[in-house]
């Protein structure tokens, strides 16, 4: 037993147990709260500078409706369910498409770590892919899949494969070896490395892929819906900019920051779950 | 004591550059468009010869937009003086962007008696024989809001269809929107001239209906301008519209079609024979004078209310139309013909 202030200030048999989230989170409470604190106030801040702007006539309320009207349209639309209609069509589309993506990719990912002729014939692939401005493939798939959910699906799989495959190579292929060359001389088989080994080691990073990958996904259905027409936020902002109506413009944009942010949010309360013992989130 | 010197005498220039008449600079009239060959604004100060007043008077900036309603956008930020509006677009520009705006000239009628009339194309063996066929099916769009749009949706809403309930209505540019009917992807969309009548005449395509069916004759697009911007430069757009009109005079008379046609056809960048309509009883009607139908207007307005698609309807006749810079114009190239 070393002599560690840390180590004697752990009660006996306490010591072998990591701390759980919530007291984890308990004790960095007051940094916590203040940086909390001081997200919410920018939020407000702007939130007041643009509601004044807009009723001091600082700018034309064509070009900025203030932000309370903006409320008060989404109220009506949540009243009416179309808000809900929107935005759950929107949401299925990302994560439909992100869910295809990340199925393909990371095995994808995993082989090119493992398999010369996988990565061969992928890597190219990405470094054309990864850069490329997917969304210009969208008349093609419109002609190939039509106009209706399919194309969109696709289009948002399509652009969430290439961060995500890439992130998955990238993390399966920087692996520290002396865990891999352990868990071989402990009698480990291939798979098992892979799956208690590998696949553990890289996950942060093929998590960080998927965080890339997942905003990339909303922003693909919105432009899609947008560019497509019929249901989903992105249809209905582009039906309310063609009919002047910018109170609905506004009104879309805010509820897919909302959306965003939940499941971005979200993404990242699954990767502190599953990181639970690296020391990202043991920090 | 040179370099005071000089200062006085940059400062003496100065003083008498700002004091200089600013009418000897000409004004520069920003006019948004969408569609040739049916707008013409592009081409219509393309031949200084029939200009009297251009690079004098005024200089006009050409401005392309996908439609009619993205152009109330440009107006309200103050990135047009004109636009080519619709029925529906002048009354959102009025009622949602809070624009003050009037209508002063003519674009293109649609339906009139002897002239053409928007045509809404089907594939002759798709099955669709009467507008309720068309439920569940894809429509084309060039830009929702706009004034064949308007005439769609009042076709479809006479059969108690809805848009996104009934039909999809997807935003497709007028020139790819023949070839997404014919791969299937469209089931039914605007067609202009000359498709519409090659379409048809192939037998691969009918009309289902037109806008004319839909709303009767209508002004399909008119030239619209800030009201602000009228009046600051009344006297400089005295002199455009005579032009304006003058031009339009010139490019719809039978005498000058083959050059007409070719100067358009040149800026589409299409042989001239692609458009053996232009300018004949196959293309839309234009006034001679380029003086709108306010009656038409007016009722195209109401038919948008009563679709749900403005929130309320305007008087255009008298608060939102300004015919005195035509009239003005007839009275000059009359007198000049004299």
């Amino acid at each position: 037993m070393s002599g560690s202030a840390q180590n004697t200030a752990v009660p006996v048999g306490a010591e072998a147990k990591p701390a759980s989230p919530r007291s984890r989170l308990g004790a960095r409470r007051p940094g916590a709260f203040l940086d909390l604190g001081v997200q919410v106030g920018v939020v407000l801040a702007l939130c007041v500078a643009w509601e004044a702007g807009a009723r001091l006539g600082a700018i034309n309320p064509f070009l900025l409706p203030p932000l309370t009207d903006v409320l008060a349209r989404i109220g009506e639309d949540a009243m009416s369910g179309a808000v809900f209609v929107d935005l759950g069509l929107t949401l299925y589309r990302a994560l439909f498409g992100f869910l295809i993506a990340a199925v393909i990719g990371i095995p994808v990912g995993i082989l090119m770590s493992r398999s010369r002729i996988v990565r061969w014939f992928f890597d190219p692939l990405l470094s054309i892919g990864f850069p490329m401005p997917k969304v210009a493939f969208l008349p093609i798939f419109i002609l190939w899949f039509d106009i209706y959910d399919t194309s969109k699906v696709i289009m948002v799989a399509f652009s969430c494969f290439f961060p995500i495959a890439a992130a998955t190579y990238a993390g399966t292929t920087g692996l520290d070896k002396w865990p891999i060359w352990s868990a071989r001389s402990f009698g480990a088989k291939e798979v098992e490395i892979l799956w208690e080994v590998n696949l553990p080691m890289a996950l942060p990073q093929i998590l960080t892929g998927l965080q890339v990958a997942l905003p990339v996904g909303m922003i693909t259905t919105v432009v899609t819906e947008m560019l497509m027409g019929g249901r989903g936020i992105g249809g209905s902002m582009i039906m309310a900019g063609r009919f002047a109506d910018s109170v609905g413009v506004f009104a879309g944009i805010v509820e897919i920051v909302a959306l965003g942010f939940l499941v971005v949010k979200s993404l990242e309360l699954v990767r502190a779950r599953l990181l639970a013992w690296h020391p990202e989130t043991r920090r | 004591m040179f370099g005071l010197g000089r200062a006085v005498l940059a400062a003496t220039f100065a003083t008498l550059a700002l004091a200089a008449p600013a009418e000897a600079d000409p004004v520069n009239i920003r006019i948004g468009w969408s569609t040739m060959p049916g707008h013409l604004i592009p081409v219509l100060y393309s031949k200084p010869e029939i200009l009297k007043h251009y690079g004098t008077s005024y200089t006009v900036e050409p401005v392309r937009f996908k439609g009619s309603s993205p152009q109330i956008a440009a107006m309200a930020a103050g990135e047009i003086d004109m636009a080519a509006f619709g029925a529906l677009t002048l009354t959102l520009a009025v009622t949602n962007a809070r624009q003050d705006v009037k209508v002063v000239a003519d674009i293109i009628q649609d339906g009139v008696e002897g002239y053409h009339s928007e045509t809404f194309l089907v594939r002759a063996d798709a099955g669709i024989n009467g507008v309720e066929d068309m439920k569940n099916k894809r429509v084309g769009t060039n830009a929702i809001g706009s004034a064949s749009d308007t005439a769609m949706r009042a076709m479809f809403r006479k059969h108690g269809m809805e848009d996104k309930r009934d039909y999809t209505m997807v935003e497709v540019a007028f020139p790819n929107i023949p070839a997404m009917i014919d791969e299937g992807k469209l089931d039914m969309g605007t067609v202009l001239q000359p498709m519409s009548g090659q379409l048809t005449e192939s037998g691969n395509y009918k009309v289902l209906f037109t806008a004319k069916d839909a709303i009767g004759p209508s002004q399909l697009v008119f030239l619209t301008a800030k009201a602000d911007f009228l009046e600051e430069n009344r006297e400089q757009l005295q002199d455009f519209f005579e032009d304006h009109v003058r031009a339009a005079r010139w490019f719809t008379d039978p005498a000058n079609r083959e050059e007409a046609v070719k100067i358009v056809a040149d800026f589409m960048q299409q042989p001239p024979e692609t458009l053996s309509h232009v300018f004949t009883d196959k293309d839309y009607y234009r006034d001679p004078f380029m003086v709108p139908n306010i009656a038409t207007i007016q009722s195209g307005i109401d038919i948008a209310v009563d679709l749900g698609l403005a929130p309320r309807g305007i008087a255009v006749d008298p608060d939102y139309v300004d015919l005195s810079f035509v009239q003005e114009a007839k009275r000059r190239i009359e007198a000049e013909a004299q």
